[in-house]
């Protein structure tokens, strides 16, 4: 079957009939759905709660055991690989969290762990990029001898937003990353995923913009116009509605089921 | 080689119903045999606690008769069940009282847990029998050496020791590691999504929970012979053993049981580590539940 989406030149991630069951309840959470997330996507993901939305974004990340296939730039992900994979899907929960210590070990964290070292191209700590960063996001550097507890809800998700880009991922997963946050922070956060995104491709990033993307949820729908082109609506498991906005062509079609995609769908290419 | 004598049982004596006793009736120098009588003695102290308990309305009074029945029967039965086996004379069936006692101690280890998954008495059971019997075995064929080997009144109460042990040990750990993961999991998924291994994401919470397990251990070896004085070398001393000789079994035993205790916990939160993670380096969530 073929994804339902598609519409960027290179392929990043494609899952194929995945489905998740509660293994608990047995309820069926994903329903044999297929997606294809390319280079470039800012992807909105939209649906009631319960719906679907974080369990999509968690089995993209690997986090959950699902069934069906997973391709990353067209290869499966071994199981060993997965550590270094998720290195380059970051997920980012809606609520950050932070081990004991400062905030400065918690930056520092994802690069002691053995998928930092396993890779000679993977970036490294760079205090002189987090000086930048939070200085992007006007905090002190002096936050980095605090406690995690000692931030504010606004601050704790800059500090993680800094921490996954500092790991130079070309999806970033963002589940409500913006819900507990004050507008000012909302705006500034927003601000630097634009950023990230259109990066120019003269930095000295080692992943260039077009190779870039993201998925966002969130039930703001005037944040979702303003961060994403092309909005996947859930609703029980399924992706039901895909529409594309904002730079996209504003096309919006129904799905009325996994099986009954269309093909004729206007795309970019 | 050995000196049974010194070996002897390693039950609680009543310390009281001891010094009543002596009051009662004078006792031949090294006799340390109670009558029943003088058990009962000891057993009427335990009134004080129940009327206490009434007077105050604490409510207790019915769970310390129930316990204090319970406790009465389960020693009796073992008290019979060992001069049984102690007249035979032969390995079978002390290793089968060795293993029943083994498999209870390894489900009592999961009795008192939270949070389970599916096959947390199999690793119980497992942990307990491994670190148990290997230390058990060492300390019997290498250190104490009685003849013949499986010689019921060493083998059995050093087993004993170290199983009880052992199983609060294992209990602690396993409660501690399943409670934690699940109160840490935000902590624990942020690492898996940030690249951690598996191992690497429960690294902190295996370690605390190991940490928590072995305190009780550590504890009573701090303070053992300055607050309190260990059952075992109590009871060695009640039967007539040298100081010295009992301060040296003590020791050993103290070892013995803390060796136990670390095989033990390590065996079994490593055996719920695998159970709880998979190969993709999930944590599967669904599989830890209340009973």
């Amino acid at each position: 079957m073929q994804p339902v989406n598609g519409m960027a030149e290179t392929t990043l991630i494609q899952l194929r009939d995945v489905s998740r069951i509660d293994s608990n309840s047995g309820k069926q959470l994903l329903n044999c759905l297929s997606l294809t997330v390319g280079a470039g996507d800012r992807i909105g993901l939209v649906g009631a709660s319960g719906s679907g939305k974080s369990t999509l974004m968690r089995t993209i990340a690997m986090l959950d055991p699902f069934s069906g296939e997973l391709l990353h730039r067209e290869i499966l992900i071994t199981d060993d690989a997965i550590p270094c994979y998720r290195r380059k899907v970051v997920y980012l929960s809606q609520r950050p969290f932070f081990t004991d210590g400062t905030i400065e070990e918690n930056l520092r964290l994802p690069f002691q762990f053995k998928s930092a070292r396993a890779n000679v191209t993977s970036p490294s700590y760079r205090p002189d990029l987090v000086a930048s960063e939070l200085e992007a996001f006007e905090l002190a550097p002096e936050i980095l001898s605090r406690s995690s507890e000692s931030l504010s809800g606004g601050e704790q998700q800059m500090i993680a937003l800094i921490r996954a880009l500092m790991m130079e991922p070309e999806i970033l997963l963002l589940d409500e990353p913006t819900a507990a946050l004050d507008p000012v922070s909302r705006d500034k956060f927003e601000a630097r995923i634009h950023r990230w995104h259109d990066a120019s491709h003269n930095a000295t990033n080692k992943v260039p913009q077009e190779e870039r993307a993201y998925v966002w949820t969130s039930h703001d729908p005037t944040q979702i116009d303003r961060m994403t082109q092309q909005i996947i609506t859930m609703n029980q498991g399924h992706l039901t509605q895909i529409t594309q906005t904002a730079l996209g062509t504003h096309a919006t079609r129904k799905i009325n089921g996994p099986k009954n995609e269309q093909q004729s769908e206007p795309a970019d290419d | 080689m050995i000196d049974l004598q010194t070996l002897a049982s390693t039950m609680p004596k009543f310390n009281c119903a001891h010094l009543l006793g002596q009051l009662l009736e004078p006792r031949a120098q090294g006799d340390i045999s109670l009558s029943w009588f003088e058990v009962g003695v000891a057993a009427t102290l335990l009134l004080i606690n129940a009327i206490i308990s009434l007077q105050l309305g604490l409510g207790i009074a019915k769970r310390i008769a129930t316990s204090s029945v319970r406790m009465t029967i389960q020693l009796a039965i073992l008290g019979l069940v060992l001069k049984q086996i102690f007249e035979l004379a032969q390995p079978a069936p002390v290793l089968g009282l060795a293993a029943v006692m083994t498999v209870i101690a390894g489900v009592s280890a999961v009795k008192r847990i939270d949070h389970r998954y599916p096959t947390i008495y199999r690793n119980s059971i497992f942990a307990v029998w491994t670190s148990a019997w290997v230390v058990t075995s060492i300390t019997v064929l290498l250190i104490v050496r009685p003849q013949p080997w499986h010689s019921p009144q060493v083998v059995i109460p050093l087993l004993g020791m170290v199983l009880g042990n052992s199983l609060t040990g294992i209990s602690l750990g396993l409660d501690r590691f399943l409670s934690e993961l699940r109160n840490r999991r935000g902590e624990v998924e942020t690492m898996l999504a940030l690249g951690a291994t598996r191992w690497e994401s429960c690294r902190g919470v295996f370690i605390e929970a190991t940490r928590t397990a072995m305190i009780p251990i550590l504890n009573t070896m701090s303070v053992a012979g300055i607050v309190s004085i260990p059952g075992m070398m109590t009871g060695q001393l009640l039967a007539g053993a040298e100081p010295i000789d009992a301060v040296k079994y003590q020791i050993m035993i103290m070892f013995v049981i803390a060796a136990a205790i670390a095989i033990g916990v390590v065996l079994s939160l490593s055996l719920s580590y695998r159970n709880v993670t998979n190969s993709q380096h999930q944590i599967e969530w669904q599989r830890i539940q209340r009973p």
